[in-house]
């Protein structure tokens, strides 16, 4: 049934858990050849998915008005210059063929020069790789250091003082703006206590610990959310586990109360945990735009946002592209390990 | 080589400064015993502190820079500041924006005006270790003629340019053209090696390209993270004292990083929180913090820039020069400035269309200026004919000024009658929709004050706003050929009163950055064009 | 739920409400606290002390003080902080109530269609994964760049970005309802489509679009503070939230209530949403909690 289970609607990631394309029975038994022609077939499915979105971003971009070739030039360049320059980017072509000329490219892997950087897209988008994973690295390392254990320990401790009051911080951390928690860090951390640089980027070239203390902040601004819903999610999660009818005889017989948490509960719980998790890092890619604007952080959001700005149309096209392939990709991951991890499943 | 005397001077007639000097110069030589050519004496160092030598300048800049170094692929200010860390031209510009030699060691212009001989010092390398030579300086010259606008305004005129000889470059005009030091002095008309000029062609300058011969040289280049330049061991300063741009630069800090940061917030707080040296620009709402830190120097950039609401002049109701004025008269600009940038310090309501430190400063004709009179505006509009038609002023958020000052100029003309309707859209589609002579009939952006008024943007009947008119294209010849200050003053009035006469567009008034720096960084010259060689770090 | 449930007594409406209230601490205090923000949205004309637009260099950053004339202070511009808090609550519940109305009809509507027609489906559902692939923040402010500042284009742009979720809620549940037996059932004895529409599907939809909608609601409310915060919002002439907290970042260490004050204020109303979607979904289905 696709009936969305356990209460999965959260405001963050949004999709329900069962995420799928199609209406199919996701709970089809699988195994061995099976398996294989599931992932194929879902590899395929995401394929018209992926043309909806280039040509999405392709329209988007030519309904809207604005000229990167003055922006390039600058404020005092000639008319004259400005569309010698427009010429030479080819942005005097007819639509339909710069469409055609951009797909067959990207489906060549060849998407294209940034207008504005100069350099080609795939070049700024792997330039910008490095600080976009290390903060959806740490932020989501956040997430699990804090609202794994917050959620088991609630579920365990359930109908306490506990409980109810990590429920109700969790609440507030998912209530709470990340750009108004992320001022309130800079506020204390770095501006009052001068503990912490108030923004940037270190590379991890420049060495661990000074990266390290410019990526604390940012990481902790997008965390907390992330927490607050992975502990509400696990917690949900623990505690449908650690009432089913396997948990209790297990009980019944005598196995010890962490053998129980852990080894069955937990991994029980692991399935859907995992597809927030999952969710969640493939937002995090595209979408931690105003965590990076206010940290002054050069990753893809922030790319993406000033693409925008400055009608770099290869730009935005090329990384929403890849933006929307690393979602569908991490989607189908998370969907096979859940299946693959889902006893259910598995016993058949 | 140049007094203070001669500040004011325009086009430095220099002949005769040279000869003084050089009577001057010869009497220090033979009394010391030495008859050393004029350029190769050295004046006492003035009184000048100590500066330290070593250390990282991080220098917080407006955002990524189009086309990164080359200033003469992009305007950008930003651009234009930076390429000039980088490369130097023949010429360069002084405190009071009169253009001093910098690669020339000595020039000659013909009596007639339309041959300028330059020579070229010797000894200067580039950053990859050849040596300059005129070829170099024609190749890069005539790619700033192809694909710079004022490159081209040049060349328009020109009829050769040549490398007499290796140190020697020739170029012939078909008019007198006076102005064109001026123009060589701006950081755009560099010069690089004649094979790197020859193979970027029309493209940017990649980064293997970035070599000049000025006192740093690019080092490394992060999209959206950082510029690095080092120190350039073997620049050749000049000996004369640091005036403006010109003069002796030394390079003290060892490495300099240019880090985009385009969130303005984020910008004057680093420099508050010591994460960077020196940010540019600043919100001006950060004067009083800065101003009362110790830590802190605040700096407000005089001249800057100006603005203007201007008119389309090619079609629809402005093509009418008394729709034109009645606008004018029917608002105060020195309310309207205040209303778009608020601190007094930072503004100036005055109409000239150079500032006057600069000596291009002129309001004649100006009377008008800040001189509302709704009743003549009214009837004005009423002599056009003007019926309640809409005006669409295209303006953006993007620019808080650019709103703001469009507002309140709005509700001006509203109270004589004229219906005004504010499109408001992102600075990208106003650039494109302002080339459009059917999308607007108003727009307003900023220009500069410390350019030469020939080179103003809007001079050029094809730029947005459309300005034809026989008066200013005869005035911006005269200026163009003006040979001596008398000529090139009379030149700018013609202009000015022609602007204020015809009224292309409305100037408002000036408005100044706000920089600030950190203490630790000593020697910085407040100029427009930021610059970082004298400068050290405590 | 079962044929044989429906036919069970049920209680009067008003009972059920009342029961759900006392039962369901965060419904209550999620209400309480929504019903603050909405009362001051409405009698903002009345609680506002100052203007909120009227800009006064000379009383500018002043601090807040209880005593003082203005109980949150001033902000750069010498507005009254507490003023234009308020009237911010206007602009966030308009596009909040407007976006998530218009989710609901337009998310449902097409979550309904993609259920019941199989052959549009798959491309519905197609166009629906591809509009969530798309980072959804960058996708508002294209849209607002296309269409330009104004609150309806928020509303438009927000509306947009909300839809593929909620017609995903309204397609599953109008499959998995559709599977059922009773509808089978229904059929076999002859009920019409439009009969088994709204006597069995409507009503099963019913609560998780409801939770749905105040979270989209929650969403909005969010999603319309970032893109004021952005710049790329409504025109910054009108009080909002983000644009405040946009304001604000000039002044963090001189005059941090800039900040606090309006964060609160959106802090506290997403939080009352997002108290009252768990306590819905906790009411209204069971199922979805933990046992």
């Amino acid at each position: 049934m696709e009936q969305p289970a356990c209460g999965a609607m959260h405001p963050r990631a949004g999709v329900p858990i069962h995420y799928s394309t199609h209406g199919t029975n996701r709970h089809e038994r699988v195994g061995g050849n099976r398996v294989a022609s599931y992932i194929l077939r879902r590899l395929i499915a995401t394929i018209p998915v992926m043309l909806l979105v280039a040509t999405g971003v392709f329209l988007l971009l030519k309904l809207t008005p604005g000229d990167p070739a003055g922006i390039l030039l600058g404020p005092d360049a000639s008319e004259e210059r400005r569309l010698e320059l427009r010429e030479e980017l080819g942005l005097n072509d007819s639509i339909i063929e710069q469409y055609v000329t951009w797909l067959g490219n990207a489906a060549k892997g060849d998407l294209g020069d940034s207008i504005f950087l100069n350099q080609s897209v795939t070049s700024s988008l792997v330039e910008r790789a490095e600080p976009t994973l290390m903060l959806t690295f740490f932020s989501t390392l956040v997430a699990l250091v804090v609202g794994l254990p917050l959620g088991i320990y609630a579920a365990r401790k359930r109908g306490s003082w506990f409980d109810a009051g990590a429920m109700a911080i969790a609440i507030v951390g998912i209530s709470m703006p990340t750009f108004w928690l992320g001022l309130n860090l800079i506020l204390i951390f770095a501006v009052k206590l001068r503990m912490l640089p108030v923004a940037g980027y270190a590379s991890l070239s420049d060495g661990l610990w000074e990266s390290l203390r410019y990526i604390i902040l940012p990481a902790v601004t997008l965390g907390v959310a992330q927490a607050a819903l992975l502990a509400r999610m696990t917690r949900s999660m623990m505690l449908e586990v650690l009432s089913s009818d396997y948990v209790r005889t297990a009980r019944a017989k005598g196995v010890g109360e962490y053998r129980v948490v852990m080894a069955h509960a937990f991994r029980n719980a692991l399935m859907p945990i995992l597809n927030v998790v999952g969710l969640t890092i493939a937002a995090l890619l595209g979408g931690a735009v105003v965590t990076e604007q206010i940290f002054n952080i050069p990753g893809i959001g922030r790319l993406l946002i000033q693409a925008v700005g400055r009608r770099d149309v290869p730009l935005v096209q090329g990384t929403v592209l890849v933006i929307a392939t690393v979602y569908v990709v991490v989607n189908l991951v998370v969907d096979i390990l859940a299946a693959a991890l889902d006893p259910r499943i598995r016993r058949g | 080589m140049h007094t203070s005397g001669s500040s004011r001077s325009l086009i430095l007639p220099r002949k005769m400064n040279r000869r003084s000097a050089l009577k001057g110069a010869a009497a220090l030589g033979a009394a010391a015993g030495a008859g050393l050519p004029f350029s190769r004496l050295t004046f006492p160092a003035a009184a000048q502190e100590e500066l330290a030598e070593g250390g990282v300048l991080k220098i917080a800049i407006v955002g990524e820079p189009p086309a990164v170094l080359d200033s003469q692929f992009s305007t950008a200010t930003v651009t234009n500041n930076l390429s000039q860390q980088v490369f130097e031209g023949l010429f360069t510009f002084d405190a009071a924006f009169n253009p001093q030699p910098m690669l020339v060691e000595d020039y000659e212009m013909s009596d007639d005006g339309l041959t300028y001989t330059f020579k070229l010092r010797s000894g200067i390398q580039f950053h990859d270790g050849s040596e300059m030579v005129a070829e170099d300086v024609v190749a890069s010259l005539n790619r700033w003629g192809e694909i710079n606008g004022r490159g081209k305004l040049v060349y328009g005129r020109m009829a050769s340019i040549e490398a007499t000889d290796p140190q020697t470059v020739t170029m012939t005009f078909n008019e007198p053209t006076g102005v064109l030091l001026s123009f060589l002095a701006r950081a755009e008309a560099f010069v690089m090696p004649a094979a790197i000029a020859e193979a970027a062609g029309t493209d940017q300058l990649g980064e293997d390209q970035f070599i000049g011969t000025g006192p740093f040289r690019f080092v490394e280049h992060q999209v959206d993270q950082y510029l690095k330049v080092a120190r350039f061991d073997d620049y050749t300063p000049r000996d004369e004292e640091p005036d403006g741009m010109s003069g002796r630069r030394i390079a003290y800090v060892d490495e300099i990083d240019f880090i985009p940061v385009p969130d303005e917030s984020v910008r004057a707080n680093g420099v508050i929180a010591g994460e960077y040296h020196f940010g540019d620009p600043l919100p001006p709402d950060f004067y009083d913090m800065i101003e009362s830190d110790p830590s802190l120097t605040p700096i407000v950039v005089k001249p800057y820039y100006w603005y203007a609401p201007v008119f389309n002049k090619q079609q629809g109701l402005f093509t009418d020069q008394n729709m034109r004025k009645a606008v004018q008269l029917a608002f105060s600009q020195s309310e309207a400035l205040k209303a778009g940038f608020g601190r007094d310090e930072l503004i100036r309501a005055d109409p000239s269309v150079c500032g006057e430190e600069t000596a291009w400063y002129s309001t004649a004709g100006a009377d008008a200026y800040d001189q509302p009179d709704p009743e003549q505006a009214q009837a004005l509009l009423q002599e056009a004919g003007y019926n309640g038609e809409t005006i669409r002023w295209i303006t953006t958020h993007e620019y808080a000024y650019n709103f703001k000052i469009a507002d309140f100029v709005k509700q001006q003309l509203e109270g004589i009658g004229m219906t005004v309707e504010l499109v408001v859209s992102d600075w990208a589609t106003v650039v494109q929709n302002r080339s459009d002579p059917e999308a607007y009939e108003i727009f307003l952006t900023g220009f500069s004050q410390y350019a030469h008024p020939a080179t103003q943007p809007f001079n050029d009947a094809a730029w947005p706003g459309f300005w034809e008119s026989e008066a200013k294209d005869q005035a911006i010849s005269d200026m163009m050929a003006a040979s001596d200050d008398e000529s090139l003053k009379s030149a700018i009035d013609a202009y000015t009163e022609t602007l204020w006469e015809e009224m292309p567009l409305v100037k408002v008034g000036d408005n100044f950055v706000l920089r600030a720096h950190r203490n630790e960084m000593k020697g910085f010259d407040n100029f427009p064009d930021w610059f970082f060689w004298n400068v050290g770090l405590e | 739920m079962t044929l044989g449930e429906r036919s069970v007594e049920r209680p009067t409406v008003s009972t059920r409400i009342l029961r759900a209230f006392s039962r369901n601490r965060n419904l209550l205090v999620g209400h309480v606290l929504i019903a603050i923000v909405i009362v001051a949205a409405l009698a903002a004309p009345l609680i506002m002390t100052h203007s909120p637009t009227a800009q006064n260099p000379s009383d500018r950053l002043l601090a807040p003080g209880f005593g003082s004339e203005h109980v949150f202070g001033t902000d750069g511009q010498g507005r009254d902080v507490f003023s234009r808090t308020i009237k911010g609550s206007q602009l966030s519940l308009l596009v909040g109530i407007s976006v998530s109305m218009l989710t609901m009809a337009v998310g449902g509507l097409i979550g309904l269609i993609s259920g019941f027609m199989p052959r549009v489906d798959s491309i519905i559902m197609r166009i629906m994964d591809a509009m969530m692939a798309f980072p959804s923040i960058v996708l508002a402010i294209g849209i607002m760049a296309v269409r330009g500042a104004d609150i309806t284009n928020v509303i438009i742009a927000l509306t947009v970005v909300n839809t593929p979720r909620m017609a995903r809620v309204v397609r599953s549940v109008v499959l998995g309802t559709s599977q059922a037996q009773f509808v089978e059932a229904a059929e076999s004895i002859g009920s019409s489509t439009s009969r088994i529409l709204f006597r069995h599907i409507t009503p099963n939809c019913l609560s998780p679009v409801i939770v749905q909608t105040s979270f989209v609601f929650a969403e909005a409310v969010l999603g319309e503070a970032t893109l004021s915060f952005l710049g790329a919002g409504a025109p910054p002439d009108i009080p909002s939230w983000g644009g405040m907290l946009s304001e604000s970042r000039v002044f963090l260490s001189q005059a941090p209530w800039t900040m606090l004050v309006p964060g609160a204020a959106l802090t506290i109303t997403v939080f009352a949403l997002n108290l009252i979607g768990d306590g819905i979904r906790d009411v209204l289905d069971p199922r979805l909690r933990h046992r």
